[in-house]
């Protein structure tokens, strides 16, 4: 249960990073956090999708379709205002939570 | 290169669920998987390898349109719940209301009591003739947003559902606050009054409702919805 909390949330502050760099489609999301994390965090289209519309539901990203430099139409996602400020917590949350995980697992290698 | 955008409607369809997603969700589903398929294409993988790598993106084509389902359903259906019946029914009774209250109050007459209790017969008489109209229209308006026979029907009687509900309201608290039972002949006012105030205009409205009532088919039903 902890796990799966870990892994949503982790995937919601994956989603919500690379998306205040830019405005990207579902594609380009979920190749970007694949270079980003060098392959540790993986989005399929089944795992992807859900919690971008689940994101855009709280307000968090809004999306609009636009032609791709390809001049193909894709839907891209950006961040909102209140995605912002839910990043910045969520940003702080996570360093704090990784500092902790890596001072228990190098206590055990100890 | 399989068509996708026809290959995800199909899998979606599979699910009732599935069956209700929007297409635009679809059409964005389907540009994923392309855009996977392209890959592995570019990567050197062959045609059917590059479509079966897209295919493992999703191993449960039902539990990805319950998903998406839960996350983007709530607002689909609440928009067109207020689309197909809200907006048709209250503007229904908006008019309905207006018009008979304007007429009473253009005759002159008080406005003390129940409504019907008074003589403005004509007044009365004259709006039950245009209630058919009005039926009508919330019918028609419910049936282009998509509404099913049911709430097309629900739209067009709401003025006389309304009308139902302050009857009973007045009706209850003449019983047990005012416990005014004394008249011999309670039961034929009570019949007199359902009949001018719920049964009468309930008659015209699906009277006028009637021919938007019949079931549509799911071609015209296509052409309704994207006039």
């Amino acid at each position: 249960m902890a796990i799966s909390k870990i892994k949503r949330g982790s995937a919601e502050f994956a989603i919500l990073s690379v998306l205040s760099e830019e405005r990207l489609y579902g594609y380009q999301i979920a190749n970007r956090i694949v270079e980003r994390t060098r392959g540790e965090l993986r989005f399929t289209l089944a795992s992807l999708y859900p919690m971008l519309y689940a994101l855009e539901r709280r307000g968090w990203v809004k999306s609009a379709w636009e032609n791709s430099s390809a001049g193909r139409k894709r839907r891209y996602y950006r961040l909102t205002t209140a995605g912002c400020k839910e990043l910045a917590p969520m940003r702080r949350e996570w360093k704090g939570f990784f500092r902790a995980i890596q001072r228990l697992t190098g206590a055990a290698h100890a | 290169m399989p068509d996708w955008n026809q290959l995800v409607l199909d899998r979606l369809a599979r699910s009732r669920r599935g069956a209700q997603i929007e297409p635009d969700v679809a059409e964005e589903l389907a540009h994923h998987l392309e855009d996977v398929c392209e890959a592995g294409l570019q990567a050197g993988y062959s045609r059917q390898e590059s479509t079966q790598n897209a295919l493992k993106e999703v191993k449960s084509w039902t539990r990805l349109a319950r998903q998406i389902q839960e996350e983007r359903g709530g607002n689909i259906m609440l928009k067109q719940r207020i689309q197909t019946l809200w907006l048709p029914a209250l503007v229904n009774m908006t008019v309905a209301f207006t018009i008979l209250l304007g007429g009473l109050m253009v005759a002159n007459k008080p406005l003390r009591g129940p409504v019907m209790s008074s003589n403005p017969r004509p007044i009365y008489i004259a709006w039950l003739i245009l209630l058919p109209a009005m039926g009508g229209f919330a019918a028609y308006w419910s049936r282009r947003a998509g509404g099913s026979v049911a709430t097309r029907a629900t739209a067009a009687l709401f003025p006389a559902l309304t009308m139902l509900v302050t009857f009973f309201a007045i009706l209850m608290h003449a019983i047990f606050v005012d416990h005014d039972t004394s008249s011999t002949n309670i039961f034929m006012q009570v019949a007199g009054s359902a009949a001018a105030a719920v049964i009468l205009p309930a008659a015209a409205l699906l009277a006028g409702a009637f021919p938007f009532l019949r079931k549509v088919s799911k071609p015209e039903m296509q052409e309704i919805a994207t006039d």
